[in-house]
C-alpha cells in the first residue's frame, strides 16, 4: 500500500476515534461528573457553563526547571514502575511454565 | 516503508524522550508543550508507518489463536494509540497558542480538562505495559548500538596487539 494511503488510514482511525470522544463529552455528563470529584472546590464551570477557564490546570503553567525535572523524574519513575510489575509477571509466568514442562514429558 | 533495527530504535528514544518533555508540562512551558505534542502525533505515524506490516499480520490473525503474547501486544497497542489521540484531541481542544496561531476561538467546558488529565495519566500507566513487553527487542538494540560501540571507544588496546602494532610501524619505515 502506498506510504500516502497508509498515513490517511492512520489519520482517519484518529479522526473517528476523536470524534467519538467529542460525542462523548458534548452529549454525556461523563466527565462533568468526574471533574466533581477531581477538582474539589473548583471555580464551578459545569458543563453548560463555558469559559476560557476552561484552559485551566496545566495548561497555564510557566516553565520551571526544577519543577519540570521533577515532573520527569515522577513520570519515569511511574514508567519503571510499571515496566519492572510486568516484566515480574512474564518471569512467573515463564517459571510456571517451564514447571509445567518436565511433568508433561514424563507424562 | 524500509526500516533498519538502528532506525527504529533512533525513532522510539527520540518519541520515548518527547513523550517524557510532554508529560511534564512544567519543564517546557504550555507553548512548547502544545507545538511537541503535535510533533510527537507526527513521529506516531512514523512509527505506525515502520510497524505496518507487522500491524496488517497480528490484525488479520487476530481471531485465529486463542492467547498469544503478539496478541496482548496488539490490544495494548491499540489502547495506547487510543489514548494518545483522546489527550493530544483533549489537548488541542484546551490549547492556547495552536488554536490562536490558525485563529480558531473555541469556548469549551472543563471536561476536555478532565479528558485531558485522564487520557494522559492512562497513556503513561500504557506506555510502561507497552514499553515492558518490548523490553527485550529494546535491550538488545541498546547493546548492539549504544553500549557495545561507547564501552569500545573506552577500552585499552592489549599489549599484544601494542606489539603487533609497533611490529607493523617499523615494517613501513
Amino acid at each position: 500500500m502506498n506510504a500516502i494511503l497508509k498515513i490517511l488510514l492512520i489519520l482517519l482511525i484518529g479522526v473517528l476515534i476523536a470524534g467519538a470522544f467529542y460525542l462523548t463529552v458534548e452529549n454525556t455528563s461523563l466527565f462533568s461528573n468526574l471533574e466533581g470529584s477531581s477538582h474539589e472546590g473548583g471555580d464551578g464551570f459545569g458543563k453548560g457553563q463555558r469559559s476560557e477557564g476552561a484552559r485551566g490546570d496545566h495548561h497555564n503553567e510557566e516553565a520551571s526547571l526544577s519543577q519540570g525535572l521533577a515532573q520527569v523524574g515522577g513520570s519515569l519513575l511511574k514508567i519503571s514502575g510499571i515496566t519492572l510489575v510486568v516484566l515480574a509477571i512474564q518471569f512467573i509466568f515463564a517459571r510456571l511454565k517451564k514447571l509445567r514442562m518436565p511433568k508433561a514429558s514424563v507424562a | 516503508m524500509s526500516t533498519s533495527t538502528k532506525n527504529n530504535l533512533i525513532l522510539d528514544i527520540t518519541i520515548f524522550a518527547a513523550f517524557l518533555a510532554i508529560a511534564s508540562p512544567k519543564l517546557t512551558g504550555n507553548t512548547i508543550h502544545e507545538w511537541l505534542a503535535l510533533a510527537l502525533a507526527a513521529a506516531i505515524v512514523v512509527h505506525l508507518l515502520f510497524h505496518w506490516k507487522w500491524i496488517v499480520t497480528i490484525s488479520k490473525e487476530f481471531f485465529r489463536k486463542l492467547f498469544h503474547q503478539s496478541r496482548l501486544n496488539y490490544v495494548i497497542n491499540i489502547l495506547l494509540f487510543v489514548m494518545m489521540t483522546a489527550s493530544m484531541f483533549s489537548g488541542l481542544m484546551i490549547s492556547k497558542s495552536i488554536l490562536e496561531t490558525l485563529g480558531i476561538h473555541l469556548n469549551v467546558g472543563r471536561s476536555w480538562q478532565v479528558l485531558h488529565n485522564l487520557t494522559s495519566d492512562l497513556s503513561v500507566v500504557i506506555l510502561g505495559i507497552h514499553f515492558a513487553l518490548h523490553f527485550k527487542w529494546l535491550l538488545s538494540a541498546l547493546k548492539r548500538y549504544l553500549i557495545t560501540p561507547v564501552s569500545q571507544l573506552f577500552k585499552r588496546p592489549r599489549a599484544g596487539a601494542l606489539a603487533v602494532q609497533s611490529i607493523r610501524i617499523k615494517k613501513e619505515y
